[in-house]
Parts: C-alpha cells; structure tokens; sequence
C-alpha cells in the first residue's frame, strides 16, 4: 500500500464566526467559498465555509484578521495530520464510513474517522493526498491509530 | 450501516449523530411541581410519528427529523420555523 502518514506544521488556522465574517474575509483579501460545507484554495492553505457564518481559514502565514467582535476571529490549534500516497482513500476504509474516493480535488468534508470528528481536505489533486484536522485532545489516538491501520493493511498484503 | 438524509450534508451515517429526544415545548413558566415532574421523567412512549432532536456532531448542526417509532423510518427533516415552539431564540 502506497500510503504513508504524517504530522503537518506549519498552517495557522484562524476560526471567522458571526454576522460579517465573509465581508471581513473578503476585505482582507481572501476568497469566500460560495456553498456553505466547500472550500477554495488560498495561499498555501484553504478558506472552508463551515456556516453560513462561520469560516475556517487556514494559511502559511497569520491572516490578518480583526478580533473585533462581531465577527469573532478565534485561533484554532487543531492537531493536523496529513496523508500522502496514492492508497489513502483505501486505508481510511477501515476507519471512516464514507467512501473517500468519490471526493474530488480541491474537496471539504466534516466527517468521523475512527470515531474522531475530523475536517478533511483535499489538495487540487486528490490523488495526491489528504489533510486530516481534529481537536488535539484527540490528535494522538487519530494519528497513531491511522499509522496502525496502514501498517496493518501493508502486513497483510504480504 | 443506517444513514440519515439532512438538508445541507446529505445522507450521513448514524454514527455520525447524537440523538437529544422529543422536541417539546418548553415548560411554562408558572407550572407546578407535579407538572414539572411530569415533564421531567414521563413520555408517552405510543408508537407513531415523532418529532426528535438530532445532533450532527462533524458538522456542529442540528435537525429536528419526524421518525416513525414503529418502522424507525425517517419521514423527513422539519424546518426550523415550523418547531419554533420549542426553540426559544426564533
């Protein structure tokens, strides 16, 4: 299996919610995913509409964002996982109910994963992998558990 | 495995959600001990078509869905202003 499975750094997640928050986004520079449960790509990160009002935004460097109120801007610490590989969407079939090869490139979805409730996000391609988000209280259980479930699939195959 | 079909997210399975019970009207405000005991910890618990309270938790999002309690049949997911009754901020 051609899959492997890895921490991801480097991204600063900010949380955008309530009344305004696709103007301030937009007044910052940033692309607005029209549907809401969609993401876009922005420098080297993603914009995903997680509500009407709400948005996670996700880039290599700190957006810069108003902490006025309303909307909130909240920083988030998620804990990130990414995997690489071709096989990935046939790995996570042990662990999550959806069937991830339907997703397409540039793809959102808010899903469970191994019972962890997770955000996953595909690149423009979606052969070349998947980012996985959850809360790092949870972080270490995924992260481990996905690293077993390759290792066990890869043991089998031989 | 079972899936429900919610406005918004599409067919999700189960395990995916937190079942919060009957949606209720809230108890009014001058009722007595005896009602509130009532409301507390009795249902009525006859078969039919029940309004409920589920919780998708990837999402954050909540639904009220009519299930029938004898085929455990989803009918539909109701729209939040026909359950206003039951949601004090609408």
């Amino acid at each position: 299996m051609n899959v492997s499975v890895s921490s991801r750094g480097g991204l600063d997640l900010r949380q955008l919610v309530g009344a305004g928050a696709a103007a301030c986004l937009q007044g910052a520079g940033y692309p607005i995913p029209e549907v809401v449960l969609s993401a876009v790509p922005c420098s080297g990160g993603f914009v995903a509409r997680t509500g009407h009002d709400e948005f996670l935004v996700a880039a290599d460097e700190a957006p810069q964002l108003s902490a006025a109120s309303p909307p909130w801007c909240f920083q988030r610490s998620d804990h990130l996982i990414e995997l690489t590989g071709p096989d990935w969407a046939q790995a996570l079939t042990a662990v999550c109910p959806h069937d991830l090869r339907a997703l397409g490139g540039d793809a959102w979805l808010m899903a469970t994963v191994a019972g962890v409730d997770v955000w996953l996000r595909t690149g423009p391609d979606s052969s070349g992998g998947l980012l996985i988000g959850c809360d790092p209280s949870y972080g270490h259980y995924l992260e481990t558990t996905l690293r077993e479930v390759v290792s066990e699939t890869e043991s089998l195959k031989q | 495995m079972k899936h429900i079909d919610c406005p918004g997210i599409g067919p999700r399975p189960i395990v995916e959600f937190i079942y919060d019970g009957e949606v209720r009207p809230p108890a009014p405000e001058d009722a007595s001990l005896e009602v509130l005991a009532d409301r507390v910890f009795n249902r009525s618990g006859a078969p039919g078509v029940l309004r409920e309270w589920w919780y998708h938790r990837p999402t954050g999002s909540w639904y009220v869905l009519e299930r029938d309690t004898v085929t455990n049949e989803i009918q539909r997911a109701v729209d939040p202003e026909e359950v206003a009754y039951a949601i004090p901020m609408l």
